[in-house]
């Protein structure tokens, strides 16, 4: 038998008003992940894209292609597809 | 025997850590399932202790999303084998957080664990440093840092696997879950005590269990997942946020923030490499200068060892009495080899000049610009380098396509690489441009009068590239469809290349490219020469006794087919022997048209395709051959997936004989198809 050693702390925060989502984001600007969907989202979450977390689009690339976003001190690229899926409250520097 | 598994993010310093301890004494083993080449080997110094260490594929969770991770992951379940009895878990400190995802899941296994930091220096670059006590406080585990490349803390690390390595004892640290998450997974624990807390928590967060997960565990798991959907909570999200609150809790006390140094190198070189206009400049100038290496300045060698073997084949004819041994040795083993041996300063080129690329971090730039496109068509941002190889040799192409971690995506790409135009083409083309379409023919448009074979040529090439961007748009919409992979791209930070490990690496490349590809043209060389040399009938005419030889009658055999297509059997023999590589068509046609074949091949081919345009048929008296059938054969050539070496390296790559049989049909097909427009359409214009 397993025991599970419960250390859950739940943040507490009032329910975030996320008006857009990530690659609606203009280049350089931050915002805090409120939900993730889409096909990839369990993917996404395992990347760092988890509540709460700070985000910036470091780098938006012609026709429509991949955003860089900065995240947890490391940066990764995701096509527009997936950043739709990334719902974000912007936040102000 | 005890096996120590070495786990970690993809790019996290793993293999260049195994690389150090093993000492690069070691093998490679392929697993049952996929073909994803896990490498092992001894711990340097300790070689006769039965310490095993294995470099499994790199993961981001024990949720496996590709079948490289499933490897890994079932591998550390335990699921075909005992589990491993020891992890080290590599982690890059200049990207910790995530990182430490996989290491809290890892330490929830249960197996005896150490924690090897990496890049520790561009962590201080960033202004990060970690704190290696608090760090192993945290998690449970000790946690080393070494500079594998350098040796630094290497020593520490192996006195401490080897010491008391096996015996180091932890204590599990679970992710604190919410309560609906803790209870679902104590639910299931209680019901199915044999499943782990972590394989349930990693297996909550799938869509529908990975298959290796036998009946019972897997529908416990569904019915969790969806107990939890119905409290209105997405286990593939929130499992990770629960896990990430726990992470930010032990990032926050074993991280020491310093000063980081100015904005990187890097981020001023990706302002113009990344740039949305001159990014694609930068792009465009140098794929045109690889190319300019691969066909012009490769050539040079090449002309080096086509003359060697050529006047290796002289002395040998000189040296030895005429007779069966002597044509063997000419024809079979020096042809064959060498056919092959031409093209290894050109696969050479390529694969430095794309190590070069890929250790300086452009090719993911590369990636990052092309994504948008390779996206339509369902292809990867990084389908593009294999692609690019593939104008040299389909061979190292499809052997480039295990970078894309997507299984699907990748197989979309081995598929259409045979349509690229590759190097073997070329002597077929230039043979039959020469003897089908007259010097003189010109395409006039306006005062521009285009030369009809450069045209050609040209035309030749662009429909290659169009046929594989169609072919994979339509397997993409059809066949293959299935939602895209993440695209996850991460761009390194640029570094000068390590030109004697590029240049290493490429020798190994091209060395098992000569086995297989050589060893495979080489005994179709000899079977080819056995087959068009007999049975040796004495008495008949020269024309009777061609016929009349195992090559003969296959050609025969295969003459209805080519009929449709203005072709007849002697053409059908030089078909099937180009199957031992494309090149070898123009060699075969001068065999059966008995062209000196000491002509150099710029001559030989030249003479073959006046042999060819002066042939006669037997019965009507007109040319056997019109512009048709040279259209045709052209045509042909272009999408024929009649390559051995790429059949075989398919085979490989895929792990069964699905993939190489259907796309060897397919494009049979589709050249057969496109060959008799194409003569259809030459012949309506040319009456």
């Amino acid at each position: 038998m397993h025991n599970i050693v419960s250390e859950y702390n739940k943040v507490d925060q009032p329910a975030p008003h996320c008006e857009c989502t990530l690659d609606c984001l203009a280049n350089g600007t931050k915002g805090e992940v409120c939900s993730v969907t889409g096909p990839n989202r369990c993917r996404l979450a395992e990347l760092g894209f988890s509540r709460g977390c700070e985000v910036e689009v470091a780098r938006k690339s012609a026709f429509g292609g991949p955003i860089e976003v900065r995240l947890r001190s490391y940066r990764v690229s995701l096509r527009v597809e997936e950043a739709s899926g990334i719902t974000v409250r912007a936040v102000e520097d | 025997m005890t096996r120590i598994a070495l786990v970690g993010n993809p790019n996290a310093g793993k293999t260049t850590l195994f690389n150090a301890l093993t000492g690069l004494r070691h093998k490679v083993g392929n697993y049952p399932g996929v073909t994803v080449d896990i490498n092992s080997g001894a711990l340097r110094g300790a070689e006769n202790t039965g310490i095993e260490i294995i470099d499994l594929p790199g993961v981001y969770s024990l949720t496996p999303q590709s079948p490289d991770e499933d490897v890994a992951v079932t591998f550390l379940f335990g699921i075909n084998e005992a589990q491993p009895d020891f992890i080290v878990n590599v982690v890059d400190a200049s990207n910790l957080e995530r990182n430490l995802f996989l290491s809290t899941q890892l330490v929830e296994l249960g197996i005896p664990m150490l924690v090897v930091l990496t890049m520790t220096d561009a962590a201080a670059r960033r202004g990060l440093r970690v704190d290696e006590n608090r760090l192993a406080t945290e998690l449970g585990v000790p946690v080393v840092s070494t500079d594998a490349p350098k040796g630094a803390g290497l020593s520490v690390l192996v006195r401490r696997l080897q010491e008391h390595g096996f015996g180091i004892n932890i204590s599990p640290v679970y992710a604190g879950y919410s309560p609906e998450i803790t209870s679902t997974v104590s639910e299931i624990c209680a019901l199915s005590p044999d499943i782990s807390p972590v394989l349930i928590s990693t297996q909550l967060v799938r869509e529908a269990p990975s298959k290796w997960l036998t009946g019972m565990d897997a529908e416990l798991i569904e019915s969790g997942r969806a107990k939890l959907c119905s409290l209105d909570i997405d286990p593939s999200t929130a499992i990770a946020d629960d896990r990430y609150i726990g992470i930010g809790r032990i990032s926050a006390r074993s991280v020491i923030r310093t000063t980081a140094s100015v904005s990187s190198i890097s981020e001023r070189i990706d302002q113009v490499a990344l740039h949305k206009v001159g990014g694609y400049f930068v792009f465009l100038a140098i794929i045109t200068l690889v190319f300019q290496a691969i066909f012009t300045w490769a050539q040079v060698p090449a002309e080096w060892i086509k003359t060697g073997i050529d006047s290796l084949g002289e002395i040998t004819r000189a040296s030895l009495p005429a007779g069966e041994l002597r044509d063997l040795l000419i024809a079979g083993v020096i042809g064959g080899v060498g056919n092959t041996l031409v093209f290894l300063p050109q696969i050479l080129t390529l694969l430095f000049l794309l190590g070069l690329l890929e250790d300086s971090g452009y090719l993911a730039r590369g990636a990052f610009l092309l994504d948008r496109f390779m996206y339509r068509v369902g292809l990867h941002g990084k389908s593009f380098i294999p692609m690019l190889s593939s104008f040299a040799c389909a061979v190292p192409g499809i052997m480039a396509t295990r970078t894309i971690e997507s299984g699907r995506e990748r197989l979309v790409t081995m598929f259409v690489i045979p349509l690229i135009p590759c190097t073997a083409r070329i002597p077929v083309y230039t043979m039959l441009i020469a003897a089908f379409i007259p010097a003189t023919a010109k395409l006039n448009i306006g005062i521009l009068a285009i030369d009809g074979r450069a045209l050609c040529m040209v035309t030749l090439f662009i429909m290659g590239i169009a046929m594989s961007f169609t072919v994979a748009a339509v397997l993409s919409r059809t066949a293959m469809k299935a939602a895209p992979s993440t695209f996850m791209l991460e761009l390194p930070a640029y570094k000068i290349p390590r030109i004697s490990r590029i240049v290493r690496e490429s020798i190994d490349q091209a060395w098992l490219f000569i086995q297989r590809a050589g060893t495979m043209i080489l005994a179709i060389s000899i079977a080819l020469w056995f087959l068009s040399s007999h049975p040796k009938v004495q008495g008949k005419s020269p024309k009777e006794y061609e016929r009349s030889t195992y090559a003969g009658r296959v050609g025969a055999l295969v003459e209805p087919v080519l009929k449709p297509l203005g072709m007849d059997w002697k053409i059908g023999i030089g078909l099937l022997a180009s199957v031992a590589a494309r090149e070898v068509f123009v060699a075969a046609m001068g065999a059966i048209y008995n062209v000196d074949a000491s002509e150099d091949d710029n001559h030989l081919g030249v003479a073959v395709g006046a042999r060819m345009r002066a042939q006669v048929d037997p019965v009507t008296g007109k040319p056997a051959y019109d512009i048709g059938t040279g259209a045709a054969l052209l045509a042909f050539f272009a999408f024929a997936q009649q390559c051995m070496s790429t059949f075989a390296v398919m085979r490989r790559e895929t792990n069964g004989w699905k993939w190489p049989v259907l796309q060897s049909v397919t494009y049979l097909a589709i050249a057969w198809v496109v060959a008799f427009l194409v003569r259809t359409v030459v012949l309506a214009v040319n009456t």
